[in-house]
């Protein structure tokens, strides 16, 4: 995505990606997002160049992809961990596969021409602005509680009432929308799009973002995105960097902090540890001659006089 | 009449192919549990790396591709087993948890996208090829039948490898251990066996595998670029959900199923339609039976 500020393309990366939140909370890594993104792409097109407003449009998208989504969780409803992944994916793959081939609706290779492109920055920072903080709300109440629970473990939380299939249904339909309007939103960005806007690597790149900031946080996708996004844009060394930025953190990440750059736990830790550092150098200090420690409360207590 | 039967004659030696080229995504993740996404990208390096020594050194010989690849294949395939998914085994991940088979599987992504895009870096793009004298381009007809020359070599050494595979797991005592490391490391651990050295073991030997698809494969489409890394990645996906995770009868039926589809449809049909076929069988799959058709639970099965 090429085109507005750095800020609206941030914005608008995390917004899609937050679309499979409630189902990355769940415990099901979706990689539909760029396939509903695209369907809402082509969706709204088909209406802007037909001479609809910006806003109708993406109330159609909406609609279009809310009952895809639908669709897809009725169908995926039972299938497990990886091959969740994979079927997630084989449906973005079939769509950025048929893209191309349906020529009557997105004009194949040449593409679609004479969009108006008239997706203001503010459109996009509003939106983004109203997913987070829906995703934020979500996340602290009830809703979010539940979704996390069935993530935690799915049979015991339907002993507990929660019905699991309702929240995998409404989660894959508000996967579709938000995807759906954002993906609307992406495509009136500019004058022409064709299919290969729609890329293998954009798919990737929306987990990696979500993956980054942390899976189960609210604040997840924005902040890898914000990285993920940002970095590569500001150091633009080479076409690859981004896939290599991309790689390199998702790799570090999915090691060391699989809970994302927003882990508090892990942030905590590692500000103990490096405070237990410099006070445990001050000890050093403090065996060789007098105190040079500021801090003498905080120092351990010593039987004998210093050496 | 004659068509078909070429058709089937070519699906069934490309997909011995896609086996082997897939043995090591299906293998590791029936010893390992992890859905290693590296060998796509271990695959495009070492076909890369062989086209590169054969044309450096002018030793235009098929043997010489073949075991530049495999030591190459092995060697990127320990390196990250040892230096990344030994250290999510030490931070106690659990094989059959399955929040760690995730999070594996998008760390083996990452290392995907960062091999790729060095790749990239290093290749500028371009697409290569073996020098023409490194396979002498025979045509064996039999019955009415063509075959390639490279299309039989692929095919007798997919089989040669997977026969010796499921012989090598199944009689020999080091391929005892491994099944028992695929059941349970730790167990295994508790009986003696080095999980470690079984998991380090398994990674050279896929990697040389996969490095040898990678020579034979990209003699077969007689270009290579790094994209096929990408491509690759998801004709293994395919693939291993075809014919069943963890399986090495799996992974022969799957590439075999997909080297079908993409000869059938390619022919009836339209080259354009073979991917979205092919994932549009993988979702259906999916749903009606979400283990594959061989699959199994997380453990080898040979």
């Amino acid at each position: 995505m090429a085109s507005g500020s750095l800020l609206a393309i941030i914005f608008l990366n995390a917004a899609i990606a937050y679309s499979a939140f409630p189902l990355f909370l769940m415990g099901r890594l979706s990689i539909a997002t760029v396939g509903l993104m695209e369907i809402g792409a082509y969706t709204s097109i088909y209406c802007t160049t037909r001479g609809w407003p910006l806003f109708l449009s993406l109330l159609v998208s909406a609609g279009v992809c809310a009952v895809v989504g639908a669709a897809l969780g009725l169908v995926l409803l039972r299938v497990r961990a990886v091959f969740f992944a994979i079927a997630t994916l084989a449906f973005s793959v079939i769509v950025m596969g048929l893209a191309p081939l349906w020529t009557s609706l997105t004009g194949g290779a040449l593409g679609t021409q004479g969009i108006p492109a008239d997706t203001s920055r503010t459109d996009v920072v509003v939106f983004c602005l109203v997913i987070i903080l829906l995703a934020r709300a979500v996340s602290g109440t009830r809703v979010g509680r539940a979704l996390r629970s069935i993530g935690a473990d799915e049979r015991v939380a339907s002993t507990v009432g929660i019905n699991v299939r309702s929240y995998v249904y409404v989660s894959f339909i508000l996967s579709g929308i938000v995807a759906g309007v954002g993906g609307g939103l992406f495509a009136n960005e500019f004058f022409a799009i064709d299919s290969t806007y729609f890329t293998f690597a954009m798919s990737l790149n929306f987990i990696a973002y979500a993956f980054v900031g942390g899976i189960r946080s609210s604040l997840g996708a924005l902040l890898g995105s914000a990285i993920l996004v940002g970095i590569p844009t500001e150091l633009a060394f080479s076409p690859n960097f981004e896939n290599v930025v991309t790689g390199v953190v998702l790799a570090l990440i999915a090691l060391f902090m699989p809970n994302g750059l927003a882990d508090g736990r892990l942030w905590r830790k590692v500000g103990a540890a490096t405070l237990s550092l410099v006070r445990s150098e001050g000890r050093g200090v403090l065996d060789a001659g007098p105190s040079g420690s500021a801090d003498g409360a905080l120092a351990p207590v010593r039987s004998g006089p210093p050496a | 009449m004659r068509v078909f039967i070429q058709l089937l004659i070519d699906g069934i030696l490309l997909g011995s192919g896609y086996a082997l080229f897939a043995s090591g995504l299906a293998v590791e993740y029936g010893v390992v549990g992890v859905l290693n996404l590296t060998y796509p990208s271990i695959f495009a390096c070492a076909s890369l790396s062989a086209i590169y020594a054969v044309h450096a050194t002018k030793i235009s010989n098929i043997g010489f591709a073949l075991v530049v690849a495999a030591i190459i294949g092995a060697a990127i395939g320990f390196t990250i087993n040892t230096c990344c998914l030994r250290l999510l085994r030490r931070k106690g991940w659990d094989k059959t948890d399955r929040d760690t088979e995730i999070m594996a599987l998008v760390a083996t992504l990452g290392l995907f996208f960062v091999l790729t895009s060095v790749l990239s870096q290093i290749t500028k793009s371009k697409t290569y090829n073996f020098p023409a004298s490194t396979l002498p381009a025979h045509q064996f007809r039999v019955a009415g039948i063509v075959v390639n020359s490279v299309d039989l070599v692929m095919f007798l050494a997919a089989l040669v490898i997977l026969v010796f595979l499921k012989l090598f797991l199944d009689n020999t005592h080091v391929g005892k251990q491994v099944k028992a490391v695929s059941f349970n490391p730790q167990m295994a651990r508790f009986c003696g066996i080095n999980s470690e050295r079984v998991f380090g073991g398994i990674s050279i030997l896929l990697g040389a595998f996969v490095g040898i698809a990678g020579v034979l494969i990209g003699l077969l489409l007689q270009q290579v670029s790094v994209s096929i890394g990408q491509d690759f990645l998801l004709k293994g996906l395919v693939i291993v959900v075809l014919g069943g995770l963890g399986s090495i009868a799996g992974v022969a039926v799957g590439g075999v199923l997909l080297g079908l589809t993409e000869v059938f449809v390619g022919y009836y049909w339209n080259g354009e339609y073979e991917e979205i076929v092919a994932f549009a069988v993988v979702f259906l799959l999916l749903v009606i039976r979400p283990n594959g058709l061989l699959g199994t639970e997380g453990r080898l099965r040979t």
